[in-house]
């Protein structure tokens, strides 16, 4: 039976069910295959007998690597599929044909990108990410989703255009498309590079994502947040490991958005914010590339998926139900659902790395990564940013959505479907942190670190009861900036304001330069017709002494002359 | 148990009928008592943990959390450098809501 599905990729039966969903009307078909999709890719990942390249496809002289199981892809693949698998019961209650057949073709893709073995099979996917994923943008329907998905759109598929140039030209140079280690000074290397850093939204190129994800649909956003980026963190993994340079960004992109968090008014933008200094500790785990810090940045993503999620599905509810994420409209929702309330802790637990927590047993890994390589500066940033983790997810999430001053809002708890989801990523989260041996199990190599030791767990409980009690003391002494509406200026500004800006000035300039320019044939023209008029017209200069019969005769004869020298020369 | 901590709670969201009947046993949270324990519990708490220090050095891994009460000092002035950079970068980086708002959004 199982020689059946031997070598198949798990990502085949959830883009299938994709463009299935994509067709037929029936909700609960759809919903029925949402949820089949996953456990048959999990079956399909679980039957896999080793590691090995399988799933072979050749097309026009090429072969398609689409099925590579080796231990850096086995785990990101299983954890794509348990994040598809949670997603399609948080989406349950979601009419939506296109949102579906989204969120699987997207999750497939994703599935499908970390398994590629070559450079071309993994172009594919990773298009077929940013192709799908979109529509979960635009399904929120508004004018600025509409326009958010576009820019989110133009950037990715920039990614993999880069991305295919690179690979052109790397496979020109070394005579193989395969996706191991790249070299990034190689021809082609720095543009794959490049079109990794787009897509683990590396600092300056990070803005799409805080732009494209809080305009998603609540259901969208928890989607998009489990696949992209985490696939970025993969392909870095796969190809850039112990890149000296990656230490230092990685932690440039913890520390940035802990300021940005801060000021931030929307909650769901907060949580993306908040998803930029996870992927900073990941990307300082690569960079340092020794196999503790591997399985550092394999932890991190795997627990990072599942407590992201429960984070932005616990404010998928409530926006569900409030009808806005907005901390100055926020307050008190623990009176009206204190189920997503507790859920919304759990994850907030769990990404500030609470002891007993998925976030504890992860990070430590990178963090010990890290000070084992030598790497001082860095390693300081990366604690300061695990105080910044607990302000803005740890605190304000939960703090100024299900506590803090409450507006007033009573309204039906989550859906059971949403609830449901969530308490498995909670129960996840909890599981994890405890049995941490599950997830050491699946890492790329063995692990010999033990989390809970008498200086790790003193020295994190030092830091976050330090942290709260700074929390506690500047909003006891008003030191802590109050929420106010608005939007904070960032990297988009100069796509959004000053490009646009330039944009409609050189339409702008163009319009007049056209325009003045149509004045002055028009000028031109009125004064050759004036003259014309002067000199042709039955009272013009040549018809004052000539009359106009003699005229019609010289006219006779040049054109007599021209026909005569027509034939000569012809 | 249930008793005390509805009395404690305030007037109007006991007799608020749309509050989840999970939550009416958590209503002891706005209580004034319990909105200004907090500082007090991990101001403990973050002093107990630096006895702990104390009492059993810990082992350190790079050449700064060696210093005593690494974690604390850390923790504490990192937080507060975050949030205390709040008000110059509101002030540098905010804008209003519409900013960004094109012709037709409001449809």
């Amino acid at each position: 039976m199982t020689d059946l599905f031997y070598g198949l990729s798990p990502a085949w039966p959830v883009i299938f069910a994709g463009l299935l969903c994509a067709a037929i009307p029936s909700h609960i078909v759809r919903k029925c295959l949402m949820i089949a999709a996953p456990l048959i890719a999990g079956f399909l990942w679980l039957v896999t007998p080793s590691t090995g390249v399988f799933g072979g496809i050749e097309a026009a002289g090429f072969v398609f690597e689409t099925y590579r199981f080796d231990p850096l892809s086995r785990v990101w693949g299983v954890i794509f599929i348990l994040a598809t698998f949670i997603n399609a019961i948080y989406a349950l209650h979601e009419r939506s044909r296109a949102s579906d057949a989204s969120t699987l073709l997207y999750s497939g893709a994703g599935i499908g990108a970390v398994f590629a073995g070559d450079l071309l099979t993994l172009f594919f996917f990773w298009e077929l990410t940013a192709l799908a994923s979109v529509f979960l943008i635009w399904a929120a329907g508004t004018p600025a989703a509409f326009r958010a998905g576009l820019r989110y759109l133009v950037i990715q598929v920039l990614s993999g255009v880069l991305l295919l140039a690179g690979a052109v030209m790397y496979a020109g140079h070394t005579g193989s498309w395969a996706f191991n280690a790249i070299d990034v000074y190689a021809p082609g290397g720095v543009l794959i590079f490049l079109a990794f850093a787009i897509k683990a939204a590396f600092p300056l190129l990070h803005n799409w994502l805080q732009d494209a994800y809080p305009k998603a649909t609540g259901v969208g956003a928890v989607v998009l947040s489990a696949f992209t980026t985490k696939l970025a963190i993969y392909a870095l993994a796969r190809g850039f490991a112990g890149m000296d340079m990656l230490v230092w960004i990685g932690a440039i992109m913890t520390a940035f958005p802990v300021f940005y968090a801060v000021i931030e008014n929307d909650l769901r933008k907060v949580l993306a914010y908040s998803l930029n200094n996870q992927l900073g500790f990941m990307v300082a785990a690569v960079g340092v590339g020794s196999e503790l810090a591997l399985n550092g940045a394999a932890a991190h993503a795997f627990v990072h998926i599942i407590y992201k999620a429960l984070l932005f599905m616990t404010m998928g509810a409530v926006l569900l139900r409030v009808g806005t994420t907005k901390a100055t409209e926020l307050g008190g929702l623990y009176k009206s659902m204190p189920i997503t309330a507790v859920f919304c802790l759990i994850g907030a637990g769990a990404i500030s790395a609470f002891p007993l927590l998925s976030g504890f047993v992860a990070k430590a890994l990178t963090i010990a990564a890290v000070a084992e390589a030598g790497y001082g500066i860095p390693f300081l940033i990366l604690i300061f940013a695990s105080a910044g983790v607990l302000e803005h997810s740890g605190i304000k999430i939960p703090y100024f959505a299900f506590f803090a001053h409450d507006r007033g809002h009573r309204v039906k708890e989550a859906p059971a479907n949403m609830l449901i989801a969530m308490g498995i990523a909670a129960f996840l989260c909890v599981y994890l942190g405890i049995n941490y041996g599950v997830l050491y199990d699946l890492l790329p190599y063995p692990v010999e670190y033990a989390p809970y030791t008498f200086d790790h767990i003193v020295g994190q409980m030092q830091l976050l009861l330090a942290a709260l009690f700074a929390f506690t003391f500047l909003v006891r002494f008003r030191l802590y900036p109050a929420e106010v509406p608005g939007v904070n200026l960032d990297t988009d500004w100069f796509y959004r304001k000053f490009g646009n800006g330039v944009v409609r000035w050189g339409w702008a300039m163009l319009d007049r330069l056209f325009a003045a320019m149509g004045n002055q044939f028009a000028r031109l023209r009125h004064k050759l017709g004036e003259r014309f008029v002067a000199v042709f017209s039955p009272s013009g200069a040549l018809s004052r002494d000539v009359p106009s019969g003699i005229l019609a005769i010289w006219t006779g004869v040049l054109l007599g002359l021209v026909l005569l020298v027509a034939y000569f020369a012809g | 148990m249930t008793q005390s901590t509805k009395s404690k709670a305030p007037k109007a969201a006991r007799s608020d009928e749309n509050v989840h009947p999970i939550a009416r046993y958590f209503l002891w949270l706005d209580t004034p008592v319990a909105r200004k324990a907090p500082f007090w519990i991990f101001g403990a708490g973050a002093l107990a943990l630096l006895g702990a220090e104390y009492l059993h050095p810990m082992h350190s891994v790079s050449n700064y959390d060696g210093i005593f009460g690494f974690y604390e000092l850390e923790g504490f002035f990192g937080f507060s450098l975050a949030v205390l950079m709040g008000w110059p970068l509101r002030k540098l980086l905010g804008r209003k809501e519409d900013y960004y708002d094109q012709e037709g959004d409001d449809d």
